[in-house]
C-alpha cells in the first residue's frame, strides 16, 4: 500500500544579485513518484540533479513552485498549522552529522526536542523515552549529557537518528546519511537504519549517490538527473540492464 | 627503481604538557612510476605520514623522526627535508577549492609557484601542463578565478600546480572526496595516465578501498599510526591476512550483496591508544597476548608485510584453527 505520493513536483531556484535576477536553475521537473508502506526507495543522482531539494520539499522545509505531496492520501501542502501532527511522521536525517546537530544542546536536549514541541508526553516522562530511544540507536546512557563536539561522526549520526525515530515517524527521509562517515562505521549505520526499519515497520526514502549502497539497500530505485525522474524502477533491473544513457554513465563509473 | 624510502618514520603529538607517540615503526617506499595506496580510517594517520615526509606539520605535532630518509637510494639529511617541498614531493589535497586563493587569478598562482622557487615563468610549460590534466581551453582558465571553476576542473588545477614544478613524487590526499560520483573515475583515470606518461611516483590516500584497489599497484593499511598490513595490489586483495584488512574488505558494499558487513566498535583515540596490538578491542581473534604486547610487522611472504599475533614467529597453529 502507498503511503507518500509526489505528483509532478516543480522547483526553480532563482539566483539574484544585488538588483537584478542573474539565472534560474530547475531544480526538479514533474517529478512523481510513491513510497509503499515498509519499502526502501533509493533515490540516485549526482550532486546537482535535485535529490537534497526534493528531501526538503517532502519533510516540509521548502515549498516547491507546483506539485502535491500526499501523504496517506492528505495533501500535505495545503495544510497550515494543523499539519504538525501529520508532519511528526515525516523524519528526516541530514548528510553532515557534523552541521546538523545544535553544538549548544547536549545528546539528551537534541533528542528531547521533538517530544517538547510535540507536545507528545508530560515532561516527567521525557527522560526515559529519551534513554530507550538511545538504547535502540545503540548509545548508552552515559552519553546523555555529552555535547556533539565530543562525539564521533558515527556517534553523531545515531544522535541525529534517535532524534527522527523518537516521534514514532511512517516515513523517514535519509539525505545520503553515510557519505561523509568512514567506511566501517558507514556499514554500522546502514544496518542501524535497516533493523530500524524491520522493528518499527519503517518507510524509507534513501537519497545517495552510491549505487553500490542502493542497490542493497533498496527495493525500488529512482535515478534523477537534473531534476528529471530519468529512469525508475526494480533495483536488480536497472542495474543489470539500464536503459537510460545517463544511468549507464553512473554504471561506469563504479569501481568494482 | 626506488624514487623514495623512508625506515621506521616516528611522530609525536602533544598530548596537555606531555608528548605520545602517535606513530612509530613506518616503513614507505615508492618506486618510479609505481601508484602507492595509503588506506585507513580517519585518524589513523594517513594524512600526517605523508605530510611528514616533507615535514609539513600541524601544531600539535612535536617532532617527526627517521631512521633513514633516501631518495633515489642516496641518504637525505634531516635539515635539507623542507626544501623538498613542492621541488620534489608535491601535494593534491582533498578539497580543491580551498586550496586554491580564492583573491587571485590561476594564472597568478602558476606564476607565484615559480617565484616562491627561483625559476623564471614559462608559460608554455604551464599551459603544456594544463593540457596535460585534461584541460584544454588553457588561455580561458588562467585568467578565470578559483570560483569560477567547477569542482573536476578545480582538482585538475590543483594537479597541474602540484606537477608545474616538475616534481617526482605527487601526494594525492583524498582527491576525490569532495568530487561527484560521476567525476571520481575519471580524476583517478587522470592520476594513472599522468603517472604512465611522466614516469611519476604517486602516493594515493584514501578511505575508500574500491578506489584504492582501482588505481594502485602496492598498498600499506593503516590503523592508529601503526601499518597493520602492507602488499601487492593482488595479495592484498585476494590473500590478505590481518584481521582488519579483511573486516575493512567486508565492508565495501559491492554489487549482488545482500547486507552490509561492519567492524565493531569505534576507531580508537589517536592521543589515548589502546595497548598491546592497537586493533584487539575491535579484533575477533584477540588473545591474551594482543592486549600485552604489540606485535612487529612480519614478512610473511615477498613484499607482504603483517603486523597480527595470528602471523608469523612460526605461530601457523592459531591460523589453521580459524
Amino acid at each position: 500500500m502507498e503511503i507518500l505520493k509526489v505528483e509532478k513536483l516543480n522547483k526553480v531556484y532563482i539566483l539574484k544579485s544585488a538588483f537584478k535576477v542573474k539565472g534560474k536553475v530547475e531544480a526538479l521537473r514533474e517529478v512523481s513518484f510513491s513510497l509503499n508502506e515498509n519499502e526502501v526507495l533509493g533515490i540516485i543522482g549526482e550532486s546537482g540533479s535535485g535529490k537534497s531539494t526534493l528531501a526538503y520539499i517532502i519533510a516540509g522545509l521548502i515549498k516547491p513552485d507546483s506539485g502535491k505531496v500526499f501523504f496517506k492520501g492528505e495533501d500535505l501542502l495545503s495544510l497550515y498549522r494543523t499539519s504538525r501532527k501529520i508532519r511528526q511522521k515525516i523524519q528526516i536525517i541530514f548528510q553532515d552529522p557534523y552541521n546538523t546537530l545544535n553544538p549548544r544542546y547536549t545528546v539528551y536536549q537534541t533528542i528531547a526536542e521533538p517530544l517538547l514541541v510535540h507536545r507528545i508526553c508530560p515532561r516527567r516522562d521525557v527522560k526515559e523515552k529519551v534513554i530507550h530511544v538511545m538504547e535502540s540507536v545503540g548509545l548508552q546512557s552515559e552519553y546523555l549529557n555529552k555535547y556533539p563536539h565530543q562525539l564521533s561522526g558515527g556517534e553523531r549520526q545515531r544522535v541525529a537518528i534517535a532524534r527522527a525515530i523518537i516521534l514514532k515517524p511512517q516515513v523517514l527521509i535519509c539525505d545520503e546519511p553515510t557519505s561523509n562517515l568512514d567506511l566501517s562505521i558507514q556499514a554500522q549505520i546502514l544496518n542501524l537504519l535497516l533493523n530500524i526499519k524491520n522493528q518499527r515497520g519503517l518507510s524509507i526514502l534513501f537519497i545517495t549517490h552510491d549505487i553500490n549502497i542502493a542497490s542493497i539497500i533498496s527495493q525500488r530505485v529512482i535515478v534523477l538527473y537534473k531534476g528529471r525522474i530519468v529512469e525508475e524502477g526494480n533495483v536488480d533491473e536497472i542495474l543489470s540492464n539500464p536503459r537510460n544513457s545517463y544511468t549507464k554513465t553512473l554504471l561506469s563509473a563504479r569501481f568494482l | 627503481m626506488e624514487v623514495l624510502a623512508v625506515r621506521n618514520m616516528r611522530i609525536s603529538l602533544k598530548k596537555g604538557r606531555k608528548s605520545v607517540e602517535f606513530l612509530s615503526g613506518v616503513n614507505l617506499k615508492i618506486n618510479t612510476g609505481e601508484i602507492v595506496g595509503i588506506a585507513g580510517e580517519s585518524g589513523s594517520g594517513k594524512t600526517i605520514t605523508t605530510l611528514s615526509l616533507t615535514k609539513l606539520l600541524p601544531e600539535d605535532v612535536i617532532e617527526v623522526r627517521f631512521d633513514d630518509y633516501r631518495i633515489n637510494g642516496v641518504k637525505t639529511e634531516e635539515v635539507q627535508i623542507p626544501y623538498l617541498r613542492g621541488r620534489f614531493i608535491s601535494y593534491v589535497f582533498q578539497d580543491p577549492l580551498p586550496s586554491l586563493d580564492p583573491m587571485f587569478t590561476i594564472g597568478y598562482q602558476f606564476k607565484e609557484i615559480y617565484t616562491s622557487l627561483d625559476k623564471e615563468y614559462k608559460e608554455e610549460e604551464v599551459i603544456s601542463v594544463l593540457d596535460k590534466v585534461g584541460l584544454k581551453e588553457a588561455n580561458r582558465i588562467l585568467k578565470s578565478y578559483p570560483h569560477q571553476l567547477s569542482g573536476g576542473m578545480a582538482q585538475r588545477v590543483a594537479i597541474a600546480l602540484a606537477l608545474v614544478t616538475g616534481c617526482r613524487v605527487l601526494v594525492a590526499d583524498e582527491p576525490t572526496t569532495a568530487l561527484d560520483a560521476s567525476l571520481k573515475k575519471s580524476i583517478l583515470d587522470l592520476l594513472d595516465t599522468l603517472r604512465r606518461e611522466n614516469t611519476l611516483s604517486i602516493f594515493f590516500i584514501s578511505h575508500d578501498l574500491n578506489q584504492i584497489f582501482y588505481l594502485c599497484d602496492y598498498i600499506y593499511i593503516f590503523y592508529a599510526g601503526r601499518i597493520l598490513e602492507s602488499g601487492p595490489k593482488n595479495v592484498l586483495k585476494d590473500k590478505s591476512l590481518h584481521p582488519y584488512t579483511r573486516a575493512l574488505l567486508n565492508c565495501v558494499p559491492r554489487k549482488g550483496d545482500r547486507g552490509f558487513s561492519q567492524i565493531p566498535g569505534r576507531p580508537p583515540d589517536i592521543k589515548n591508544p589502546p595497548s598491546g596490538c592497537k586493533f584487539h578491542p575491535r579484533c575477533e581473534y584477540a588473545k591474551s597476548i594482543c592486549q600485552e604486547r604489540e606485535p612487529d610487522l612480519i614478512e610473511v611472504k615477498k613484499a607482504h608485510f603483517v603486523r597480527c599475533h595470528l602471523f608469523g614467529n612460526g605461530d601457523s597453529k592459531s591460523r589453521k584453527t580459524q
